[in-house]
């Protein structure tokens, strides 16, 4: 081999210290195997006559249910207050995390068993209490208020499996944290938010932070990537559509979701206090062209088209390689977006560089190439208004990315984790302001990945 | 006929592809180009085109091989693109290395920089030709083939791009 040969391949294997992050694919979500194209014609007459007979007793079991929604949502004990977390420490200082989290009992990809919510304590992993889902049911997904006590979960039928979950019915429960300490539980009860059809793919859940309202993307199953999405503000107590919007058929879906990849996305709509909705969305400037940012969605906007309801709050970087200006955020598969408590910073994630090969000097900088950071952008000015917490990864190694999973009411401290390299291996806990609190991964088994039924669709904090 | 079914089979199944190999594809592609964003474009292109043919797709275990040939193909369609933008409007030489970041400029360090500058200035088969021997480490036989052209040509292609960068950089071979 000559040494030209030589060289070549050293510089072509440089190139691979630059690319370590993948773009989404816009591939349109995956479709219900025997799902019906469109929807089914009439049903059965004796069906029909069944339901017939059923209608006035199903009105009043309604009736009844919300009834009772009512006297338990409106007795959310501390649903309009902030967290109260317990504290760790972190770099000598003390700062406060969610107490508890709310996640599934196995794999996505474990289809043998009907899926479980369990509680577990967010500092230790411990699992607290394991709900099981009504009989016949499997739970998909799960989204939570702000005050660690009180979630919303979503569940189907057969087959079992958040990953089968596409294109299924769900149903909706109000699931609570009772008790404390040895008699710590989940209760739930079913709501009246009416179930989404066969047919539906669930894009996006989200619960408003006092725990009042639930936003749903859904969009129906297709083989097309042009679907027309809709993305609907529910009352919790009463089930009633508060506000509706919908995007055009035959134009790029403005909201990216999980698409049922893995478990119904809690990730990609956020609250930006109780009053509007944040979501990372497309916008298609030219038949190849698009805006990727994130929106806001105020809620006193009437109903229309989602995209044009909305502002374009930030446009989110996603070219820069390090945590220092230019300034890239790292999106997971799909668009997730996290944002402050008091609803002022959409979060981010950055990357920094380190390498072997770096003189030592850019090892000392500070900020430094191998300085990650979490960033907040002003959903107000769309501007990179600081940096939250950054975390130093030593001089040696790998490229590092970090993921923002939860931040508080200020941004102060950030739940995420960092993937150092080729993604095997990661860091997953609390970071603020350069310190960093280890946390035990949230997630079972193999679902332990930053992609494609990311952690963040299976964890409600 | 695209079937609902067809496209639950297929969905994942690009999707794991494309977690599993876009990262090294764009690498590639970012050889090609000297561009991220267009390596980009082109891999999603790629990826995009698998999906729609997969129901195409003789044996679907090769379905890694077309994708790289779409790769391919989509960095030979953007360098034409930028040869008559270039010639169109009186642009610096086509085929001069794109801009790099501050980033890729410290990362790579002088050597690699002027390393990847010459391999970009090939004519696009030499360039192939490297990339795919010395890069993705290739077979003459398996470069022949994502190539198409033949054995012998993958040989002469790759020898003369040795010879021109040799040249370039000062240096003999």
């Amino acid at each position: 081999m000559t040494a030209i040969e030589d060289r070549t391949r050293a510089a072509m294997d440089a190139i691979t210290g630059l690319v370590e992050r993948l773009p989404p694919l816009p591939l349109p979500p995956p479709a219900l195997p025997g799902a019906p194209a469109r929807r089914r014609g009439r049903v059965p007459s004796a069906r029909r006559r069944w339901r017939s007979w059923l209608a006035p007793v199903a009105a009043a079991v309604a009736v009844l249910a919300i009834a009772i929604t009512l006297v338990v949502v409106r007795d959310i004990p501390g649903a309009r207050n902030r967290r109260a977390a317990p504290s760790v420490s972190l770099a000598g200082a003390a700062v406060s995390i969610p107490q508890y989290y709310v996640t599934f009992n196995q794999p996505r990809d474990d289809t043998t068993k009907p899926v479980a919510l369990v509680l577990r304590d967010t500092l230790t992993g411990k699992t607290l209490f394991t709900l099981q889902p009504p009989r016949g049911l499997s739970f998909a997904g799960v989204t939570g208020a702000a005050d660690d006590r009180t979630f919303v979960a979503d569940a189907h039928r057969d087959p079992y499996g958040v990953q089968g979950s596409a294109g299924r019915s769900r149903s909706w429960y109000l699931v609570r944290v009772s008790g404390t300490g040895s008699r710590i539980a989940l209760t739930m009860t079913r709501l009246p938010i009416p179930p989404t059809p066969v047919g539906t793919d669930i894009v996006a859940i989200a619960l408003s932070p006092d725990g009042t309202k639930l936003a749903v993307a859904s969009e129906p199953v297709s083989d097309n990537i042009d679907v027309p999405q809709l993305l609907r503000v529910y009352s919790v107590a009463t089930g009633a559509v508060l506000r509706s919007w919908s995007s055009a058929p035959g134009l790029v879906p403005p909201i990216e979701g999980g698409g049922g990849a893995g478990g119904d996305d809690n990730a990609s709509v956020a609250w930006v206090g109780d009053r509007a909705l944040a979501y990372y969305g497309i916008a298609q400037e030219a038949p190849r062209k698009f805006i990727g940012g994130v929106w806001v969605l105020k809620l006193s906007h009437p109903d229309g088209h989602i995209i044009a309801s909305s502002r374009l709050a930030v446009q989110v970087p996603t070219q820069g390689y390090t945590a220092r200006p230019p300034f890239g955020c790292n999106l997971l598969f799909r668009g997730d977006v996290v944002v402050t408590g008091d609803g002022n910073l959409f979060v981010c994630g950055g990357s920094g560089a380190s390498s072997v090969k770096l003189p030592r000097l850019y090892c000392l900088e500070k900020p430094a190439w191998n300085t990650v950071a979490y960033a907040g952008f002003s959903l107000t000015t769309g501007k990179l208004t600081r940096f939250l917490s950054g975390y130093r990864t030593g001089c040696s190694g790998y490229n590092v990315t970090g993921y923002a999973l939860w931040a508080n009411y200020s941004g102060s401290v950030v739940i995420g984790y960092m993937l150092f390299g080729d993604a095997s291996s990661g860091r997953f806990g609390a970071f603020s302001d350069g310190a960093f609190r280890a946390l035990p991964y949230p997630v079972p088994g193999n679902s332990y990945q930053y992609f494609n039924g990311s952690l963040l669709y299976q964890v409600a904090w | 006929m695209d079937t609902a079914a067809g496209a639950a089979s297929r969905a994942p199944s690009v999707s794991a592809l494309y977690q599993e190999h876009a990262v090294g594809l764009i690498r590639l592609a970012v050889i090609m180009l000297g561009d991220r964003a267009s390596a980009e474009d082109v891999v999603q292109d790629a990826f995009l085109g698998l999906y729609r043919h997969w129901d195409r797709l003789a044996d679907t275990a090769n379905a890694l091989t077309y994708t790289r040939s779409a790769v391919l193909n989509g960095c030979r369609t953007v360098l034409r693109q930028r040869t008559r933008r270039g010639q169109h409007e009186g642009m610096a030489a086509p085929d001069a290395p794109a801009r790099e970041s501050a980033e890729a400029s410290v990362l790579l360090g002088e050597e690699h920089r002027r390393m990847l500058a010459a391999i970009r200035a090939l004519p696009d088969r030499q360039r192939e030709a490297l990339v795919l021997r010395f890069y993705l480490d290739m077979s003459e036989e398996e470069t022949a083939r994502a190539m198409r052209i033949s054995r012998g040509t993958v040989k002469s292609a790759t020898s003369r791009a040795i010879r021109a960068l040799g040249r370039m950089l000062g240096e003999g071979s």
